[in-house]
């Protein structure tokens, strides 16, 4: 007979279960193990499973082939480009510069490099890229207007109002009815001889061109061979004095090889020579 | 003495840590019961009026988290007899506590009422150097008391200056900054054995706390129990306990006396488990559920079933009269109480200006005690409930509890006692200080 099984349990708590319960109480302790202990628990066995090369590249691969399913989604192919804007020598030529292949994943696409990549095409001026419902990859594309004809040494230079190179041309073919410049840096000055051909406003229609003399001033060449040599600062206001005088006393039209007006207030003209450098004498007594 | 004094000085040092962490516990080792209360300090300070007072005497800026009151074992006479066990209760009481209250607690103040205490009166003067009284000549005049010799097993339990006397005044209660040339102070000191203060420190010790101050039992409940009249006018307050009876006389404001007497209310169960032949803790239930002093005709007819397991049908089937009961409880009450009488005319208690008895403890619920203490002690008797603190639980704010919400009293505005004053050093003067200053001055 034992009655010792039946015997109570000593109500008071064990040295180590008292510890404990005052430990569990000390905030700092407590905290530790309600969330220590999970954090280790948990990153434990992935750190110890990463830690194998073989293990990483396995998941790098599976999180790869998972990103390409996502983004190759019909919802996200991109299947046409449309190209607003642009003349059809310039939509070849984009599309050639972009070089797309599609389908293509808009994910895959990145709309600022395609723009800059367009901007880079001396003809075009502004582009917009955005994508459009229904899988199109709109390009809206202002092109440079032709302006002027650049004179090299072989061919021609299509340049914009500004000066700005649009294209290499061989022959003035298209290109008939824009003016023509030539000299050594006269794209620098293109805004310069736009006025001064705005100014002429083919109301003399023999003319050549405008040559850029020294980087600094204009030379208008006359279909004749007569050169106007035009001034350094304001041509445009030289070119209308011309234009008055030629109205009144038909300077133009005379037998004179040069108009120097460099300097406005002096007025100098040079007579033709004839094959023996002396001054043709059938135009000695023109009044002057 | 000096090693008392660094030790007590220490616990001061551990109490206003504690205050300064907010949680403190209250621990009161009785012989019956062990209470614990975890009290948490929000740091309201009262505010205290014109007379010393304030609204709520003291009670303010704490309030009771947690508290756990559980069977007492190993402690008799309010002694440590069996250090495991009593450890263990302490464990069981402070790991309850401390779960209501949601909060470790590291310091806890404890109170004693065994150790059989013992009272001094002491007197102490000097003359003051400079004629305002500042807390240096306070610390003197304290210093200056000759210490009554006593056995060396005996530690000094409190020592608090109860009046001071400026020349001709007297009865002042704090002289500094007044003017006067002697000074002169009553203290009274109470020792109680060391070895009862060591035992409860070893097993607080042994439950990882902190001994942050310790008091003896019949000051706390009476710190509870008694108004501030009756601490103003002399009183005298009586805690009857389970295992030891614990007397206090207060008069101004200050305890004047002190003493433990060992008999208490397990006495009684006793009588009563060998007057009925029944177990002791059916003695309890029955002292507590039809107990009293005062038979009248009606307790006559009031039967008891007094039932046991001996399997004797005589024994097991028994019915006495609540008369009965009372003829065994009233002489045993009765003999504690002349106990205390005799106790109270040995401490000269009849020449106090109000002679007012306050009764308190887990036995002062005995239906009826107070008529008989009236006429054993006094007619001014009166039975005392604690005071009530923040948030203190109902169960706790009976009688039985007096002690227990006194020491949260204590913990909360301790008296100023002899260590609290730094004395004066005696070799370290000014003059050296300077001289020490001048090397330093000379040499960096």
């Amino acid at each position: 007979m034992s009655f010792s099984k039946f015997r109570k349990r000593d109500p008071a708590p064990s040295r180590l279960r008292y510890k404990f319960s005052r430990w569990m109480l000390s905030p700092v302790f407590k905290k530790t193990l309600l969330y220590g202990v999970p954090i280790i628990l948990l990153t434990l066995p992935s750190l110890v499973f990463f830690n194998d090369q073989n293990n990483k590249e396995q998941v790098q691969e599976i999180a790869f082939d998972l990103y390409r399913k996502l983004i190759e989604r019909p919802e996200f192919m991109i299947d046409a480009l449309s190209i607003e804007g642009a003349s059809d020598s310039l939509n070849s030529e984009i599309r050639e510069v972009l070089g797309l292949r599609f389908p293509i994943s808009s994910f895959d696409l990145d709309l600022a490099d395609l723009q800059k990549r367009i901007l880079s095409l001396p003809p075009v001026e502004i582009a917009e890229a955005h994508i459009k419902g229904g899988g199109i990859l709109h390009l809206k594309v202002g092109e440079k207007a032709p302006a002027l004809l650049l004179r090299k040494e072989n061919g021609f230079a299509v340049l914009s109002e500004y000066g700005q190179y649009i294209r290499s041309v061989p022959s003035r073919e298209h290109f008939f009815d824009l003016p023509v410049i030539a000299g050594e840096g006269a794209e620098s000055a293109a805004s310069q001889a736009m006025n001064i051909f705005q100014v002429i406003n083919k109301k003399f229609d023999h003319i050549r061109g405008l040559v850029f003399v020294g980087q600094r001033r204009w030379n208008i060449i006359m279909k004749t061979g007569q050169v106007v040599m035009l001034p350094e600062n304001d041509p445009a206001k030289a070119v209308q004095k011309i234009l008055i005088l030629d109205q009144a006393e038909q300077i133009l039209s005379r037998d004179i090889a040069v108009f120097d007006f460099r300097l406005s207030s002096r007025i100098t003209l040079r007579l033709p020579l004839d094959e023996f450098f002396e001054i043709d004498p059938k135009v000695v007594g023109v009044r002057n | 003495m000096t090693e008392l004094y660094h030790s007590q000085r220490a616990m001061r040092a551990m109490r206003s840590a504690a205050l300064h962490r907010g949680v403190i516990a209250v621990l009161d080792v009785g012989t019956s019961k062990i209470g614990c209360l975890v009290l948490k300090f929000d740091g309201t300070t009262e505010k205290i009026d014109g007379d010393g007072v304030g609204s709520l005497a003291g009670q303010s800026g704490f309030q009771v988290i947690g508290s756990a009151l559980t069977k007492s074992r190993g402690v008799e006479y309010g002694e440590i007899v069996s250090m495991p066990e009593t450890e263990r209760a302490i464990r069981t009481a402070l790991q309850s506590a401390q779960k209501l209250a949601n909060s470790r607690v590291d310091h806890v103040i404890a109170c004693i009422s065994g150790g059989s205490p013992r009272s001094y009166g002491l007197e102490g003067s000097i003359d003051i150097k400079s004629e305002i009284v500042d807390d240096k000549d306070i610390a003197d005049v304290l210093g200056s008391c000759d210490i009554p010799s006593f056995e060396s097993d005996r530690e000094v339990l409190h020592a608090q200056p109860v009046n001071f006397s400026l020349d001709q005044r007297t009865g002042l209660s704090d002289p500094r900054g007044q003017i006067g040339k002697n000074l002169s102070v009553d203290m009274h000191m109470l020792t109680i054995k060391e070895k009862t203060i060591r035992d409860l420190a070893y097993c607080i010790k042994r439950c990882d706390l902190e001994l942050a101050g310790v008091a003896s039992s019949s000051y706390v409940a009476a710190l509870s129990s008694l108004v501030e009249d009756e601490k103003e006018l002399g009183a005298a307050c009586i805690d009857l306990g389970g295992g030891s009876s614990n007397i206090s006389i207060f008069w101004k404001k200050h305890m004047i006396f002190a003493e433990t007497i060992k008999m208490g209310g397990e006495l009684v169960t006793r009588d009563i488990s060998m007057g009925l032949q029944v177990s002791l803790s059916k003695a309890e239930r029955i002292k507590t559920r039809n107990g009293g002093v005062l038979a009248t005709g009606l307790d006559d007819r009031e039967m008891i079933e007094i039932t046991s397991e001996t399997n004797d049908w005589e024994l097991d089937r028994r019915i006495i009269s609540r008369s009965d009961l009372i003829g065994i409880m009233r002489p045993r009450i009765e003999e504690i109480l002349e106990e205390v009488r005799c106790s109270l005319d040995g401490a000269g208690f009849e020449d106090l200006p109000s002679r007012k008895i306050v009764l308190t403890g887990g036995a002062s619920q005995i239906p009826g005690i107070d008529s008989l203490a009236s006429k054993i002690l006094g007619q001014q008797v009166r039975l005392g409930r604690p005071m009530r603190i923040h948030r203190l639980p109902q169960a706790y704010s009976g009688p039985n509890c007096s002690g227990l919400v006194g020491l949260s009293l204590f913990a909360a505005h301790p008296q100023d006692e002899w260590w609290d004053f730094s004395p004066r050093s005696k070799n370290f003067n000014g003059q050296s200080v300077s001289r020490v200053f001048r090397w330093f001055r000379d040499n960096w």
